[in-house]
């Protein structure tokens, strides 16, 4: 399980670490105090690939810059998108294990130069692109180099380099062995077909009761749920007394509770869970019943997954802390918010009794002041 | 300069505003402690001391508060406070016996960057008591209906039942506020016109000139 993490450079991080995470972890603060941006850290740590990239520029609204001013496409990862100081994301495990990630941005193209004759042979854009754009410098390009730094000589391995120019991006993945992480944003919904693919998986291993019990949280009139392929492959869901119906005419927690649940279950061991703004959809009545469900399948007898989660949410906090009481140990609140004294991004982690008493006495918890 | 005050209850935030009240206008010494710096412990335990520190720790980083005091009632004399606050700040701060005495700040560290001076006073006369005891020295007007309480306690001993003296000097003090110190038409609205936080902030019943407040003052003055 990830323990701590030391974010340098990115987004609106300057430097901060954070330390002391447990199996589930409820991050909150004011808006804009960098709690989505801890999510995107630990993603890039966890699974520095293009998939992750692609996700968060789509998630910002900002991956149609890249063919228009390829130049600045990569400049928002970086703090005040100065790209001359590199980006530094450093997690630490509990079993000792250290993993830095590295993210620089300039026109250098040494890891297309060395592309093999397989790469060539397979798209004929990267042959095209080569000869077109890493020869010629007069084209507007730029490029991330994602490096992992080797923490005995700190040596730096390129694991991941994304070239953005006028037709789009290029990229040179190595496929490594990270943690796997999966990131569920405030607001997007995920695709019904993709949604039954997964929970096609959760049935092939026989966990399709966990499934259905985690919709039973928020409607306990589900009944069933299905795979349907008429009219293209997507879940269906059934209520007592009801008919099938997509789930796309049900209410978007739906899709947000399967979206976490079949993440959780089908991600495997060991992943981490990172789920924004964690409340949204879900009624107040049923955040207790829903963090205890949440609880039992991430421990580790179950499906052992890290989760990180942000909230807003007065209500959705004390359930947390009401459900951790049955859990000792295995949870933590991170409070995110802007310290004067140091200039940077900073935060408390608060023990469940202090958390229990500041609640009930209705303290400033979520980094106000 | 930002500082936290905590004490046991809500009457002992009333008497303390009602000495900083006493101070600023008598020697215009001003007591940097607002309303909202004042954390209530709401029952004196060990668990509940560290429960507190620890909050204005986590306040402490957010909003730069610079300086705690820790006041707490003594109670009985052979009652070590000393050890009992320290253990609570060794739980928090991770700093072992930070006190030798009451009186004077004595530094902690928050985290890597920031310290905070903490300062601990214990409510006392002759060196036992607690708050009510205090307010029976300092009594200003006539006491007649809560003095005859003494009598009462008399005809509890010749039947062999006695109250002790932290529940009799509480009792002394509601009598002293309500029968001595009301008028008939306010003793009709006992709740809002005779309670601890207008005798003690909107009337003049004590004596906040007594000798046995000037420690406690000069505790309070270092929150200038």
């Amino acid at each position: 399980m990830i323990k701590s993490i030391s974010i340098n450079n990115f987004r609106c991080y300057g430097n901060t670490t954070i330390e002391g995470f447990k199996r589930i972890n409820l991050i909150g603060g004011l808006n804009n105090s960098g709690k989505t941006i801890l999510l995107e850290a630990l993603l890039l740590s966890c699974s520095p690939t293009t998939a992750s990239i692609s996700l968060l520029k789509q998630l910002r609204d900002n991956d149609s810059d890249i063919k228009e001013l390829p130049e600045y496409a990569w400049s928002s990862f970086f703090l005040n998108q100065i790209i001359d100081k590199r980006i530094e994301i450093n997690t630490i495990y509990d079993d000792g294990k250290s993993i830095a990630i590295v993210m620089e941005c300039n026109e250098k193209t040494d890891e297309f130069e060395q592309l093999d004759e397989k790469d060539l042979e397979e798209t004929n854009d990267i042959q095209t692109i080569f000869n077109d754009f890493v020869i010629d410098e007069r084209v507007l390009k730029s490029v991330l180099h994602i490096k992992y730094k080797n923490r005995i000589d700190a040596k730096e391995i390129p694991i991941l380099t994304l070239m953005a120019h006028k037709k789009g991006t290029t990229a040179k993945e190595l496929n490594v062995p990270f943690t796997f992480a999966t990131y569920i944003p405030a607001s997007m919904k995920r695709k019904s077909a993709i949604l039954a693919r997964e929970y096609g998986i959760a049935e092939r291993k026989g966990k399709e009761k966990q499934v259905l019990e985690a919709l039973q949280i928020i409607d306990n009139n589900i009944e069933t749920i299905r795979v349907s392929v008429i009219g293209g492959v997507h879940l269906e869901v059934k209520k007592k007394n009801g008919s099938f119906m997509p789930i796309s005419l049900y209410g978007d927690a739906i899709n947000r509770i399967l979206n976490m649940i079949l993440s959780l279950i089908n991600n495997g061991k060991k992943t981490v869970l990172l789920i924004d703004e964690i409340e949204n959809g879900i009624h107040y009545k049923n955040h207790q019943s829903f963090w205890r469900f949440l609880f039992q399948l991430a421990s580790k007898e179950h499906f052992d997954v890290q989760i990180f989660a942000t909230t807003h949410s007065i209500e959705m906090m004390e359930a947390f802390v009401k459900t951790s009481f049955e859990f000792p140990d295995e949870c933590a609140y991170i409070e995110l918010y802007y310290r004067e004294l140091t200039n940077e991004i900073d935060y408390n982690i608060h023990n469940m009794s202090t958390l229990a008493f500041e609640l009930s006495n209705k303290m400033a918890v979520r980094g106000e002041q | 300069m930002k500082n936290s005050l905590i004490v046991e209850s809500k009457n002992d935030k009333f008497f303390v505003q009602a000495v900083i009240k006493h101070l600023e206008i008598t020697n215009t010494e001003y007591v940097n402690i607002c309303d909202e710096n004042y954390e209530l412990l709401n029952g004196l335990s060990h668990d509940r001391l560290v429960t507190v520190l620890d909050t204005i720790k986590n306040k402490a980083k957010k909003e730069n508060i610079e300086r705690i005091g820790i006041i707490i009632d003594q109670d009985k004399a052979d009652n070590n406070r000393i050890d009992f606050v320290n253990n609570a700040i060794k739980e928090v701060f991770g700093v072992p016996q930070l006190f030798t005495k009451t009186g004077e700040f004595k530094t902690a560290p928050i985290d890597s960057r920031q310290t905070i001076d903490i300062a601990t006073y214990f409510t006392n006369v002759n060196n036992e008591g607690e708050l009510e005891t205090l307010l029976k020295q300092i009594k200003k007007g006539d006491s007649v209906y809560a003095d005859k309480l003494a009598c009462w306690q008399d005809c509890l001993r010749m039947e062999r039942k006695e109250l002790k003296k932290k529940d009799f000097d509480k009792l002394w003090v509601q009598l002293y506020i309500r029968y001595d110190q009301c008028s008939k038409k306010e003793q009709k609205q006992a709740d809002g016109k005779c309670n601890f936080e207008t005798s003690l902030l909107q009337k003049d019943i004590w004596d906040f000139e007594h000798e046995c407040l000037s420690n406690l003052k000069n505790f309070l003055c270092l929150f200038k």
